[in-house]
């Protein structure tokens, strides 16, 4: 066998983690790692709308024309992820273009569309205005980044890679012009890492996998799972744990412990999207990037069947998109320098509301849940949408060899991005080999429930996915049957008591972070966001925590919940809130607390002076305690 | 016909003000218009007069722990402290007595023997301090200092006894203990508070052996040690929750009482059935099921009210009430009383000008329970409880406005929020009635 490169890609985002499958798949050595949970960054903070490519159609075809191509792809490997819904495209008087001139456009670049009138147009998607006079039908998707990011890990670790959450990249050392190491720090709290009982024995299982193996790689790649032999494959059995490091039964750790570790990659790859010229930075790179930050906004009943996009001329997309039973309406375009600020204006809902009511009227009415930002970012230049990508080789760049970061990009032609820095990964190493991520479907498609043990391997849940299936139906045996009752403790996402359990036994040992049991299962994320069910769920850290650390727990996950809500607060959304508000303040006595610390020294508040009730006692009383004994 | 009082809205101060019209009145037709008893599903139950002193309104963001506030003692001796414009002051501190008297004699409720606030444990191990409290709670009181042992029912999940036992345990100066046991009790979709209740009122027969009361006093009682009351999760009965009480009680030769849980709140429901029993034995006209969808004005007053509602027998029902005097008694924003588009809070029934900060932004304070600007909006008034408008005149002759409609006061931090209603109601009832 050869010399196998090791590569370490920097970014667990859908690029990241899609670089990773390539190259695993291309039969390279990988490890990525993710600062935080798999979609911390833009991939969770993004609408779910898998871009036809229409609305660049008239501007720039060879955009649109490659958009459609992975549109199509990742339906086609992804259809698990991709909801084919189709959608509208409806110019606005600003627009320059109009129904006509956006479907020319569109046939010149080969994306199928359709000029509809609006009488039309209303009969495919009701809710549009009885004003809208005109639409083009556009094969535009929905798409749940949660999940498609997960499966694309999944492939990946299937492959051989190893996926390294929590565990931040600190330093990139450089030697001699290349790059030689990479420091990373693991977060000392171990959620996201797979259950102890799944590293066991992961390596020695190796029952195969069912039935209809994909083609091997040609070329001297990596097998497909499944296929014996092959240098480093995986076997992945039905007990095995994808995700675990260790499962290449290489030399690696087994399980990546807290603390501060230097890994020797052949070469990096630095997909940490809006972050990506801080990470280079590590290794005394700079080069310009554009950020801007996109409001969302998220309700509560859904609107639209499909989704329905504003105006065609590039420039803030104004979209409703259906997930579930909600959907996600965005996204405002605002340029911010620092890729951490999130924190958007009170008005950002009202600016996307404004817009999109002329257009879907119900949205007047709609339930707003919540308000959420993300940093788009990509090369600098005019127009801002981060659609453009562009590979940066600190070789050629900087004259420092080992390098490559990648930036830009939607999610939706992520695929193709990872190709192009797959080959360009393979041609600096010599190897040519084809890439085959445009074929292979993505793990899960045929069995749900194997992404869903997967997403819990990862510390995940998808608010997108979880409300359209049956959700506690296809929960794993393990959750559900427990010996006990298993009460919901969060209706509006069907969340049990043995979920949070499950969640919270993923992390123990550091910081109780119950907005991570959150992340996990979806509890908190319906129309009460937390008022009536977090304290339920922080009750179950009895008696592990100590009181004050619960307190606390309860605090954050209330006060992370308030965040995304302030903003937006009006009509039902509002009215819950006062409800909240009444239930913890009077009925729960959470907002004033007694100053029990100074009375340290005493056995306890003072009740003298307060209504001690009626008088009981005597012939009122019954007979006594002592009478059960 | 013509009624005399017409009261719109079913919380307790629209149910007060109506029986106080009633009972004050006996010859007048009164009539009360509710929309369903959605608001007593979030009634704890209690009624708060004062429990703390007035927030200045200001948000305190800087502590997000919650600011350290000690309860009030002496609620009397604090109303004449509060600002002119809130209810209380409106009222007036006689008039206060007067009407917390009046509803512990419909209610039946306890609390008005001793001037001072009692302390209640609430379900996540908080205490509060409250007014009057119905009998259920009586024995539980948090400042009675006897010994106290929670227990929790699995299938309950507001109320962790073991959580709120410990808390408790921490701060008060006796002993809490707790147990936690499972009862067979087949949920299915229903709410589980509500399921329940159903079970011990009909003390049904749990696993097929033994009736529901006895069996949870079976579970227990080896875990009983020598504490001389026991609290439940308020879920024991609705009906017969008195029935439900002294049979533990005999079994068990304790106290027993109750926690307040979120909606659907047992002990706000209880009181809904009994203030509503008052209403028909005062003759009092209750239409439920119906929203007020229209005014009509003559000269400044309102002459009649036009309601819309899904009735018992169609849904298409459309009634107008004509009235003398009307009383506004839709509750606040968490009721739909007041309500909110994207630029105001509005008061969507009488369409009553609504004192707020101008500015959306403002309406909500950074933190969750710091002081909401959002629960001091509400409706102005003048001695005689009738809404102003923006320039301060009365926008009707003859309305007069209740409870959580009215502004100046956040009585969810004040904790005065049944009291609020209690007298507000009484005040406006009484005023109607002398018309
Ligand atoms: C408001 C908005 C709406 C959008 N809507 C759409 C849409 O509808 N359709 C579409 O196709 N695209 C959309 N996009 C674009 C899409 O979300 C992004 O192109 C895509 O998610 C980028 O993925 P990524 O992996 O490159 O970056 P990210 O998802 O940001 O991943 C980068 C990762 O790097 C990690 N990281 C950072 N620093 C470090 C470090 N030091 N060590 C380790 N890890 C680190 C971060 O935690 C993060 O997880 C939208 C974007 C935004 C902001
Ligand atoms: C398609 C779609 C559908 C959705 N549907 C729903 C829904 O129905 N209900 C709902 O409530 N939400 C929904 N969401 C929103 C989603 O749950 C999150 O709110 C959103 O992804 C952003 O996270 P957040 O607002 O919780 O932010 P945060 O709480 O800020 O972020 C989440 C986590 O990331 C970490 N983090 C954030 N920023 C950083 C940083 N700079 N560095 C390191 N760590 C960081 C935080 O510590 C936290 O643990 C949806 C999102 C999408 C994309």
């Amino acid at each position: 066998m050869g010399y196998t490169p090791h590569v370490m890609v920097l970014g667990g985002g859908v690029t990241g983690t899609a670089i990773a499958r390539d190259l695993a798949i291309r039969g390279l050595d990988v490890t990525l790692v993710e600062r935080g949970r798999l979609t911390d960054g833009a991939t969770g903070r993004m609408q779910g709308l898998l871009y036809s490519g229409a609305r660049y159609a008239d501007t720039s075809q060879p955009v649109a024309a490659k958009c459609y191509d992975e549109n199509r792809t990742l339906a086609e490997i992804a259809d698990h992820c991709v909801e084919e819904t189709g959608g509208l495209l409806v110019p606005t008087d600003a627009d320059e273009a109009t129904v006509e001139s956006i479907v020319e456009a569109c046939e010149d670049c080969d994306i199928p569309a359709e000029a509809l009138t609006g009488e039309e147009a209303r009969s495919m998607e009701p809710a549009l205005d009885e004003g809208v006079e005109g639409a083009v039908r556009v094969p535009d998707a929905t798409v749940d980044p949660f999940r498609l990011t997960v499966a694309t890990a999944k492939s990946a670790t299937e492959f051989g890679a190893e996926i390294r959450t929590h565990t931040e990249v600190t330093d990139i050392h450089v030697e001699d012009g290349a790059v030689t190491a990479v420091t990373v720090e693991r977060d000392p709290e171990p959620t996201g890492r797979p259950h102890p009982e799944d590293s066991e024995g992961a390596t020695a299982d190796s029952t195969s996998p069912d039935g209809d193996d994909p083609d091997t790689v040609p070329d001297g790649g990596k097998q497909v799972p499944g296929a014996s032999g092959g240098p480093g494959a995986v076997p992945p059995g039905e007990t095995d744990m994808p995700g675990m490091p260790g499962t290449t039964g290489e030399e690696r750790p087994s399980r990546p412990t807290a603390g501060t570790e230097r890994l020797e990659p052949d070469y990096v790859v630095n997909a940490t999207g809006a972050w990506a010229d801080e990470v280079a930075g590590l290794a005394g790179f700079s080069f310009p990037m554009h950020r801007s930050r996109g409001a969302m906004v998220i309700t509560e009943d859904q609107p639209v069947g499909m989704p329905v996009s504003l105006g065609a001329t590039p420039g803030p997309v104004r979209t409703v998109v259906p997930h579930g039973q909600h959907a996600v309406v965005g996204a405002t375009n605002d340029p911010v320098a620092d890729p951490d600020d999130l924190d958007g204006d009170g008005d950002d809902a009202d600016r996307l509301l404004a817009d999109l009511t002329g257009v879907v009227p119900a949205l007047d009415d709609s339930r707003l849940l919540r308000t959420f930002w993300g940093v788009r970012s990509g090369p600098p230049r005019g127009d801002g949408e981060g659609r453009r990508f562009a590979l940066v080789d600190h070789a050629d760049r900087d004259g420092c060899w080992g390098m490559t970061t990648v930036v830009g990009g939607t999610l939706t032609i992520h695929r193709l991005v990872a190709e192009r820095v797959a080959d360009h990964v393979c041609g600096t190493f010599g190897i040519s080999r084809e890439c085959k991520t445009d074929e292979l479907p993505l793990p899960g498609s045929e069995d749900q429930e194997v992404l869903d043990a997967v997403m819990d391997t990862f510390g995940l849940s998808s608010p997108v996915y979880d409300r359209t299936r049956e959700r506690l139906g296809s929960r794993t045996p393990e959750v559900l049957d427990t010996d006990g009752p298993n009460p919901v403790l969060c209706e509006a996402e069907s969340v049990t008591r043995a979920e949070v359990r499950d969640a919270l036994d993923d992390a123990t040992g550091g910081a109780v972070d119950l907005n991570d049991v959150r992340i996990r299962t979806s509890a908190t994320m319906g129309a009460c966001q937390g008022g009536r069910c977090a304290h339920r769920i922080a009750a179950e850290l009895h008696p592990e925590y100590e009181l004050g650390v619960i307190e606390d727990a309860l605090d954050d996950l209330l006060a992370e919940r308030w965040k995304g809500q302030r903003h937006a607060l009006w009509g039902d959304q509002l009215a819950q809130a006062a409800r909240n508000y009444d239930f913890h303040a009077s009925t729960l006595g959470r907002k004033y607390r007694f100053e029990v610390a100074e009375r340290e020294d005493s056995d306890g508040i003072a009740l003298d002076g307060f209504d001690d009730g009626p008088v009981t006692g005597g012939a009122d009383q019954p007979v006594g305690w002592g009478m059960r004994r | 016909m013509t009624d005399d009082v017409v009261v719109v809205g079913g919380g307790i101060e629209g149910y007060v003000a109506a029986l106080t019209a009633a009972l004050e009145e006996p010859v007048a037709d009164v009539r009360l218009l509710v929309r369903d008893d959605g608001r007593f599903c979030h009634e704890p139950g209690w009624i708060d007069l004062l429990g703390y002193p007035p927030a200045d309104g200001d948000s305190a963001g800087d502590d997000d722990a919650g600011p350290v506030r000690e309860p009030l003692q002496e609620p009397f001796a604090a109303l004449s402290d509060l600002p002119a414009d809130h209810p209380y002051s409106r009222a007036g501190v006689e008039e206060v007595r007067r009407a917390l008297s009046l509803f512990e004699e419909l209610s039946g409720y306890e609390g008005l023997d001793s001037d001072a606030n009692a302390l209640v444990a609430t379900a996540t191990g908080a205490v509060t301090p409250t007014f009057l409290y119905p009998d259920s709670v009586a024995s539980g009181l948090a400042s009675d200092g006897r010994e106290t042992l929670l227990v929790g029912f699995e299938r309950i999940v507001d109320f962790d006894a073991a959580l709120a036992a410990a808390k408790l345990d921490e701060f008060l100066p006796y002993d809490v203990g707790h147990t936690t046991i499972e009862l067979d009790v087949e949920v299915g979709g229903a709410e589980p508070a509500k399921r329940f209740a159903e079970v011990f009122d009909d003390n049904e027969e749990l696993d097929g052996e033994l009736p529901a009361r006895r069996a949870v006093a079976g579970k227990i009682r080896n875990e009983l040690d020598i504490e001389p009351r026991i609290g439940f999760p308020a879920v024991l009965g609705r009906s017969a929750a008195e029935d439900v009480r002294s049979d533990l009680e005999a079994i068990l030769q304790a106290d027993v009482f109750e926690v307040p849980l979120g909606p659907p709140s047992m002990p706000g429901l209880r009181l809904a059935d009994r203030l509503r029993s008052e209403l028909d034995d005062a003759g009092v006209a209750v239409e439920t099921g119906v929203t007020v969808t229209d005014v009509g004005t003559a000269d400044d007053r309102i002459a009649s009210v036009e309601v819309a509602g899904g009735s018992a027998e169609g849904d298409d029902l459309r009634e107008r009430y004509e009235g003398e005097q009307f009383v506004l008694a839709t509750g606040g924003l968490g009721a739909g009383g007041l309500r909110a588009d994207r630029e105001r809070i509005r008061e969507p029934a009488f369409g009553c000008h609504v004192t707020q900060p101008a500015d959306r932004a403002d309406w909500v304070a950074e933190g969750f329970l710091d002081d909401q600007p959002f629960a001091r909006a509400g409706l102005a008034v003048d001695d005689e409880f009738r809404p102003l408008d923006a320039d301060d005149t009365p926008e009707f002759g003859n309305l007069r406005a209740t409870g959580r409609v009215l502004g100046g006061a956040d009585v969810a931090a004040e904790q005065s929020t049944g009291g609020v209603a209690v007298v507000t109601g009484y005040a406006a009832g009484q005023l109607a009635a002398e018309w």
